[in-house]
């Protein structure tokens, strides 16, 4: 297929085409192609690539809304390794000895580079050629796993004579795990279940009852509901408000009745059995009452500065909250667990937890019962994550 | 980051809903001191840079790559281009908000942003951007309008046009019969300088599609030099200011917050091969053996630069470790000798450099000594600006990326040393461009360099991309402390 950019970034007529087509060519003519998802869920994680087949209008709306998705890491690393060997197998002797030598000088890990290695010595193995880390090889290939701006470049230089030989391959990047802390009394971890270019005000899973949970998605754009593990997915469109920012608020709020979508001055109910639109209503006035200063009152987010969101739990007697740091969108950031108690009239934070890391600031974070929600911009690779956070007791 | 969504619409006032934001603020500020992670509004920025940017015309953009970075980054505040690139490097919507083209990529159609008005209160139409961008990209390509798009059409395939209009002049402006230039950026020219003034000052863009700017006003203090500009960031009188790769650290040891790029800038030794001096790629392979670029990077830029073999930074493209960087005296000494140079004992090799580049005379001398160390004379002479010199034997060039993607920023480094590339669309295509001048000893990378700037404490989320620049629409300042409030 002829490559076709296709950017439908708006609400209303731009999702009453189709489908991106050429000019000419074959226009008005849209195939199926493969969109690889990177969702990954507790009872699912990151193992295996999801791939569907989508309609050209389903791809439309993800590449604007999600940025164009990129594979689990779990079949892309190996697939890219087999294909690396494939291209040295071509410009080697058949039956030459090996000595394979291979660099990391990327944001894999050393579990990645470790399978890499493996997929690539066997695919050598595979088509004939003896594989050894010993230089006393005729064929010395070296492969150094690089990175650029926009993914991985990974080199094998084929060094048999003065003028070494260059394979060089282009690999989608991958996503990378977090750690959770153990060393207070209370264990505070993280799961990512999403990361994507598009900036995201918040992501969530919300569970139907006889039926897969659906993944939520809201960004400056709108609103996409996805079955986990399912090709079905949903736009459910937001009307525009009169008001933009560069400071954009939005929070996914799950109701007996359905699902509330709250922007800086409008509230939606959403029906998400039905994937569609119960109605709005401008609620300018419900953020000043924030101002009254409760903090387990749900509308204050903020606190000397900090994100904060209530967390739910059995732990303690006291009401938990967790809290960013106090930076700005150019630092890393953390998340603590706190406990809040009033001494005489003085409000004392008591932390609970180690600090969770993120490699980038918390855009937002979000009360959820027991399990919050944080949304963080990834200064290292750019991407918007979502990730759900949870506690244990008892350590 | 892409902000599309939610366009006032006709007869909506936006300082109406600027006040819903600015109450939002206080409400989420409310209980803060003076550390605050959400944006607030309001303050004057106050910015020095060393260039003299005549006008905002993208029109008349500047040859020079360190003007045109400089104009690159004012434009930005006034205007925006159909095509952005985002943190990635790819191509997003901004004033286009889709695209589409044949199959051989000769036509491609831009579809318009709806809404979208200059601050002149023009609605922006296809005429009107269509107009700029002929003017824009000149005869080569043939620019129309229809209902609500523009098309770009040329006889050749242009597979990388919207790189092309993601970056550069490739702006969208809007002319007056009174000769007055507008855009539809965060911010508008309230006082351009005349010849003899060096402030300018831009306002806020109230009615931006894409938001206000957190920021009140912009005052722009240009031609300064950069040790005023340094004097300036430590007294206070300035928000943000330049810092050559050479006095990042000392800048910081003045307690002067740093802040600096990824490698965005290379110099590099190019030869005036029309000189017979030069003309024995040993002797040129001799000088590239000869220079210690870990020592220009770590001792003269102060670990403010990365030696470079390759002309592309490794974040650009990813394979920059194919290009060895160290030195080797012994062998330069054997390839000078086969030269036969030590007999001759030739006149000084004369190296030009911009005598009014701080980083550039001191990587020159740097060389200098490291070619008297193999045994061949070296010349330095400071050029104002640069400027070519028949007579030089060797110039000290200062190329700046003009992309973050590799075929676009080395495509403009070929041309700027006289070469060209057929194609340059996969890592292999790019390498084999790369490391054919390389190979011939014509041009020689030293070391890629950062772009630093020193920010005062008021400077908040303070997001470039990783290619350097200014997101001014996103910076805001940390408000003063009232009076009698305290610090936690």
């Amino acid at each position: 297929m002829p490559d076709t950019d296709c950017a439908k970034p708006q609400w209303g007529s731009a999702f009453q085409q189709d489908c991106c087509a050429m000019i000419s060519g074959s226009g008005g003519h849209c195939g199926k192609l493969h969109l690889l998802s990177r969702v990954a869920g507790r009872s699912n994680p990151m193992t295996g690539t999801d791939r569907s087949n989508f309609s050209c209008r389903t791809l439309l709306f993800l590449f604007v809304l999600l940025g164009m998705p990129v594979a689990a890491r779990s079949d892309t690393l190996e697939d890219s390794a087999r294909e690396l060997a494939r291209r040295v197998t071509a410009v080697l002797s058949p039956r030459e000895g090996v000595a394979l030598h291979i660099e990391n000088n990327s944001t894999l890990t050393p579990g990645e580079v470790e399978r890499i290695s493996q997929t690539f010595s066997s695919a050598l193995q595979e088509t004939g050629f003896g594989v050894s880390s010993n230089s006393g090889g005729a064929i010395i290939v070296r492969v150094t796993l690089s990175e650029n701006v926009k993914g991985f470049i990974w080199s094998a230089e084929i060094v048999p004579s003065d003028a070494p030989r260059v394979v060089l391959m282009k690999v989608m990047p991958t996503l990378a795990d977090r750690p959770a802390s153990n060393l207070m009394p209370i264990l505070l971890s993280s799961e990512k279940f999403w990361e994507g270019p598009e900036r995201l005000l918040d992501a969530t899973i919300v569970n139907t009852p006889g039926s897969d949970p659906s993944l939520l998605f809201l960004t400056t754009d709108g609103m996409l509901i996805r079955k986990v593990g399912s090709s079905v997915e949903s736009i459910v469109q937001i009307p525009p408000t009169n008001l933009v920012t560069r400071d954009p608020f939005g929070v996914l709020t799950q109701t007996e009745n359905g699902l509330t979508v709250a922007f800086l001055n409008q509230i939606c109910g959403v029906d998400i059995d039905a994937r569609a639109l119960v109605g709005c209503r401008p609620t300018a006035d419900s953020f000043a009452s924030a101002e009254k200063i409760d903090l387990r009152q749900s509308g204050l987010r903020s606190w000397k500065g900090k994100l904060i969101a209530a967390i739910q739990s059995g732990c303690t007697g006291a009401p938990l909250f967790l809290a960013s740091g106090s930076g700005d969108f150019t630092e890393p950031d953390t998340i603590q667990l706190l406990e809040w108690t009033d001494s005489n009239g003085v409000r004392v934070e008591k932390p609970l937890s180690d600090f969770l890391h993120f490699a980038g600031p918390v855009m937002a974070l979000q009360s959820s019962g027991a399990m919050p929600r944080a949304i963080v911009r990834n200064l290292q690779t750019e991407n918007y994550e979502a990730y759900r956070i949870s506690i244990s007791c008892g350590q | 980051m892409r902000h599309i969504a939610f366009p006032f619409p006709a007869g909506n006032k936006p300082p109406l809903a600027l006040a819903v934001i600015l109450l939002f603020g206080v409400m989420v500020g409310a209980t803060g001191s003076t550390a605050s992670t959400r944006p607030s509004y309001g303050g004057t920025l106050h910015i020095q840079i060393n260039e003299r940017i005549p006008t905002i015309d993208p029109r008349l953009w500047p040859a020079d790559s360190g003007e045109a970075a400089a104009a690159d980054r004012i434009d930005s505040l006034i205007f925006d281009r159909m095509i952005r690139l985002d943190d990635h490097g790819t191509s997003e919507p901004a004033l286009a908000v889709s695209w589409q083209h044949d199959a051989q990529s000769k036509r491609w159609e831009f579809r318009l942003r709806n809404g979208v008005k200059f601050t002149d209160g023009s609605p922006l139409t296809p005429e009107i951007a269509a107009l700029a961008l002929q003017q824009l990209l000149r005869n080569s390509f043939d620019v129309s309008a229809n209902s609500d798009s523009v098309i770009v059409q040329a006889d050749h395939s242009i597979p990388d046009l919207l790189e092309q209009l993601a970056t550069g002049r490739y702006f969208i402006f809007h002319t007056t019969t009174d000769g007055g230039i507008f855009g539809t950026g965060p911010f508008q020219v309230t006082d351009w300088p005349s010849d003899l003034a060096t402030k300018a000052v831009l306002t806020a863009n109230e009615s931006c599609w894409a938001g206000r700017p957190f920021v009140d006003k912009i005052e722009l203090t240009m031609g300064m030099s950069f040790e005023r500009q340094a004097n300036a960031i430590a007294v206070g009188q300035a928000d943000v200011v330049e810092l050559p790769a050479s006095q990042v650290r000392r800048a910081a040891q003045r307690n002067v917050r740093t802040v600096s790029s990824d490698p965005v800038e290379l110099f590099a030794l190019q030869f005036n091969t029309g000189k017979l001096e030069v003309q024995d790629a040993h002797l040129r392979q001799a000088i590239s053996l000869a220079i210690d670029r870990a020592s220009i990077a770590d001792v003269i830029l102060q670990r403010q630069g990365m030696p470079a073999g390759g002309l592309l930074p490794n974040w650009i493209s990813g394979y920059a470790h194919l290009f060895p960087v160290s030195a080797d005296l012994a062998r330069a000494k054997e390839l000078l000798a086969a030269t036969g140079r030590e007999v001759s004992r030739p006149a000084p090799l004369v190296l030009v450099y911009d005598s009014g580049d701080a980083d550039a005379r001191a990587i020159a001398e740097r060389v200098a000594v490291n070619l008297r160390e193999a045994g061949i004379v070296a010349q330095i002479s400071g050029q104002a600006g640069g400027a070519k010199n028949p007579t030089a034997d060797m110039q000290l060039v200062r190329f700046r990326m003009a992309a973050p993607d590799p075929g676009i920023a080395l495509a403009e480094i070929l041309n700027a040393l006289g070469g060209s590339a057929a194609s340059l669309e996969t890592p292999e295509e790019d390498y084999a461009a790369e490391r054919a001048p390389i190979d011939a000893f014509l041009v020689i990378p030293l070391v890629h360099v950062s772009e630093s700037y020193g920010l005062s404490p008021q400077v908040r989320d303070w997001m470039p991309p990783r290619w350097g620049g200014w997101r001014l629409e996103d910076v805001w300042l940390e408000p003063a402390p009232a009076a009698g409030e305290k610090s936690p």
